[in-house]
């Protein structure tokens, strides 16, 4: 009893977790997808977005 | 903490320096415009943060990349720059050096690629160009790390004596009477405490519209114009040359010029370099297509075929022999209830495990990609395809971000910034969610097994063609008639080709399939147990069957509109529902709904479902359908535009919707 418990509530746990997690992440875009995003103090730019030509 | 900043030209390795004074690890290839955004680290010796920017021939930007490094520039004040200057290119790479210096940056040169440079008969006198330029010159090969000690004592050195750039540098160019007073008429203009105004001013004579914006902040706009025009007129009058832009370039030039003649010997070589043989080859008029798509077929016979379905199948047999086996005597001997029984074996082991054991051929893939990034075919492979692109509205360089798109949309879309033409990167963002990534190959895999054993490579080479092709058409339809096209210059530089080194391949292949590997553990794994959930409850309760789940519900009601295209069974419509999520997630959701614990299983319980017809239909549909959530993100942050992205999303369905009714109706009538 106790062993389902526990082992079920850790999973929805985490899974709740990751999820919100990852949608938040993904409204981000570029960051979630970057290699550097665990060690990078940048702030990422956002392009112009007319994408002006020089 | 010291800021420090790596600039210099594209594919000089500043990236590589990055990741060798760092200790960290970004994504590195042998082609100009892999970075396109900034990213800072911090120095191995805890001395400063760096920043690694994307590369620029000039501080003049002519795309949204280098913009982000001249706006560090206008924006930041980096106490040192390093400038990575490509020891076999130095005419090209010391105009962005000799700008930098006249900005007053403390500057040190990491003479990159000295190896490369060494083998084309180019000998470098480093203490005289140093002399010469009037700073630090350390000779790197930031590949290996050779040198890269030696660089950081030079840049604790500069930082820790505090002097400001030399304000006269030997090398620095003479502008000429007209232009110098120009310069000062305008330095005068400007008010006191504004940073950089000589660089700045000078910047504005070459007809850089960022220093150009920094300065009307300070001076009305009609002085500036006025001034541009009278100094322009001067110069031509005086000399013949028609802008200032083209006087700056050429006074830099010349002394340029004389730095190298005090400075750099060069041996007496072949007229014609290895590169050179092999591009006549490689870039060929007519062979240059269809040696690409060869090397593409080997790339899948070898993911597919030769060696990673056999992979795949031991890594299978394992997980759900001895690992599953043994997952169930522990669910046992815990006395685990069915349900939490259910939820580990049915959901997770299910959803992960037939994600997990793709992992072999995403990393052979994934090393193939690498290899061609770092040999330097890569932009070999923009300048094949120029040609074709030109001819529906783009140019070459839009190919590199929808190859790019091949391993992962998101760096895909976000590689458009290299485009200098804002339509042409529009449409490279809209289109390059066509390009078939890594995380649909689970699903080509799992259905070219099933269905077309003998011909997966050929297979999964149509999809990846068609995929190439609509592209091409639309971007054709869209510049006609959405985003209409300019006429664009396609200017790439061909690096010289290299024998791949081996640490950075295996570096390079593990980073990217990393990603994949954990997406499994988390995401997949979070998706599998709300997948398992929803097709364990129903209206009557929790443990129904699953023909009676909520999912089944959720997915008979979709049904008719997928049963046009071959494949109207609610387990694939909801998998389609769920891959918007993350595209491994169709794979996951049905080795849960059809309830198939191993791959084998699930090839053979597809048989039952899908005939080879309908299963090229439904992977043709999942190769086109809408961009996964995190591309959808991004596609929104890069055009900046919400009616934008709700085209990228609608016309991908109705693309998918339409060419998988097309073959599969086709294909009936043909038997």
């Amino acid at each position: 009893m106790v062993f389902n418990i526990v082992v079920g509530g850790i999973i929805f746990t985490y899974s709740a977790w990751v999820l919100v997690g990852y949608v938040r992440k993904s409204r981000q875009g570029k960051c979630a997808a970057c290699a550097m995003k665990k060690t990078c103090a940048a702030r990422c730019e956002d392009p112009d977005s007319t994408g002006a030509v020089r | 903490m010291n800021d420090i900043g790596l600039i210099g030209n594209p594919n000089t390795g500043k990236t590589s320096l990055f990741n060798a004074l760092t200790r960290t690890y970004a994504y590195v290839g042998n082609w100009a415009g892999v970075t396109v955004e900034k990213k800072v680290g911090v120095l191995s010796n805890k001395r400063g943060h760096l920043t690694d920017l994307p590369g620029v021939y000039s501080l003049n930007p002519l795309s949204e990349d280098e913009s982000v490094t001249i706006r560090y520039l206008l924006e930041s004040t980096p106490d040192i720059m390093i400038n990575v200057v490509d020891a076999s290119q130095l005419a090209r790479n010391l105009h962005l050096t000799l700008q930098l210096i006249e900005r007053g940056s403390q500057v040190v040169i990491a003479l990159n690629m000295m190896d490369s440079a060494k083998s084309q008969g180019i000998h470098i006198d480093i203490e005289r160009l140093s002399q010469c330029l009037g700073v630090r010159v350390v000779p790197v090969i930031a590949r290996s790390g050779a040198g890269c000690g030696k660089l950081l004592d030079s840049v604790s050195t500069a930082s820790d004596s505090g002097n400001p750039a030399p304000a006269s540098s030997p090398t620095l160019p003479d502008y000429g009477p007209i232009l110098e007073a120009a310069v000062q008429s305008l330095t005068d203009a400007l008010p006191g405490g504004v940073r950089d105004a000589r660089w700045k001013a000078l910047q504005f004579f070459e007809g850089n519209r960022l220093a150009a914006q920094a300065l009307a902040q300070h001076v009305p706009e009609d002085f500036l114009q006025s001034l541009h025009r009278r100094t322009e007129a001067a110069i031509h009058a005086k000399t013949g040359i028609p802008s200032c832009e083209a006087w700056i370039r050429l006074r830099r030039s010349e002394a340029i010029d004389r730095c190298l003649q005090a400075s750099v010997r060069c041996e007496q070589r072949a007229p014609v370099s290895m590169s050179q043989r092999l591009d006549r080859i490689f870039t060929h008029k007519w062979l240059g297509i269809p040696i690409f798509l060869c090397l593409m077929y080997l790339t899948f016979k070898l993911t597919f075929e030769w060696l990673g379905v056999y992979l795949s199948d031991a890594l299978d047999a394992l997980i759900q022999g001895p690992f599953a086996e043994g997952l169930e005597r522990l669910l046992a001997y815990a006395d685990a209830s069915n349900f939490i029984r259910a939820l580990i074996v049915d959901g997770i082991l299910s959803g992960v495990g037939g994600v997990i054991v793709f992992v072999p051929q995403i990393f052979i893939l994934f090393f193939i990609i690498s290899l061609i990034e770092d040999s330097g075919y890569m932009a070999r492979i923009a300048t094949v395809m120029d040609r074709l692109l030109e001819g529906v509205g783009l140019n070459g360089k839009a190919f590199i971000p929808m190859i790019i798109g091949f391993g992962c949309n998101v760096p895909g879309v976000m590689a458009a910034r290299t485009i200098e033409q804002p339509k042409e990167r529009l449409l490279t963002i809209l289109l390059t969610p066509l390009m078939s990534c890594s995380a649909r190959l689970t699903v080509y895999s799992l259905f070219a097994f099933a269905f077309f054993p003998s011909h997966q490579a050929a297979i999964v080479l149509s999809l990846y063609v068609i995929g190439v092709v609509l592209a091409l058409v639309l971007a054709k339809l869209f510049s006609a008639t959405l985003a209409g096209s300019e006429p664009s210059l396609f200017v790439v530089e061909l690096p010289p080709y290299r024998v791949p080194q081996g640490k950075t391949l295996l570096r390079s292949t593990w980073e990217k399939g990393k990603g994949f590997m954990k997406k499994a553990g988390t995401f997949i794994l979070a998706g599998s147990v709300v997948i398992w959930l929803l097709s364990y409850t129903g209206p009557g309760g929790i443990g129904v069957d699953i023909d009676r789940s909520f999912l089944q519900k959720l997915g008979q009601m979709l049904t008719p509109l997928f049963e046009p295209l071959g494949f109207g069974n609610w387990q694939s419509v909801c998998a389609l529902i769920t891959g918007f999520f993350a595209k491994e997630v169709v794979v996951s959701t049905m080795n849960i709904l059809y309830v198939a614990p191993t791959e084998a299983g699930l090839r053979e319980t597809l048989t039952h479902f899908f005939t080879p017809l309908q299963a090229y239909s439904f992977m043709l549909f999942t190769l086109i359908y809408v961009p996964c959530m995190a591309t959808v993100a991004v596609i929104r942050k890069e055009t900046g535009s919400a009616r934008w992205t709700w085209f990228a999303v609608c016309y991908a369905l109705a693309a998918a919707y339409l060419l998988s009714w097309l073959i599969y109706q086709i294909g009936s009538r043909i038997g």
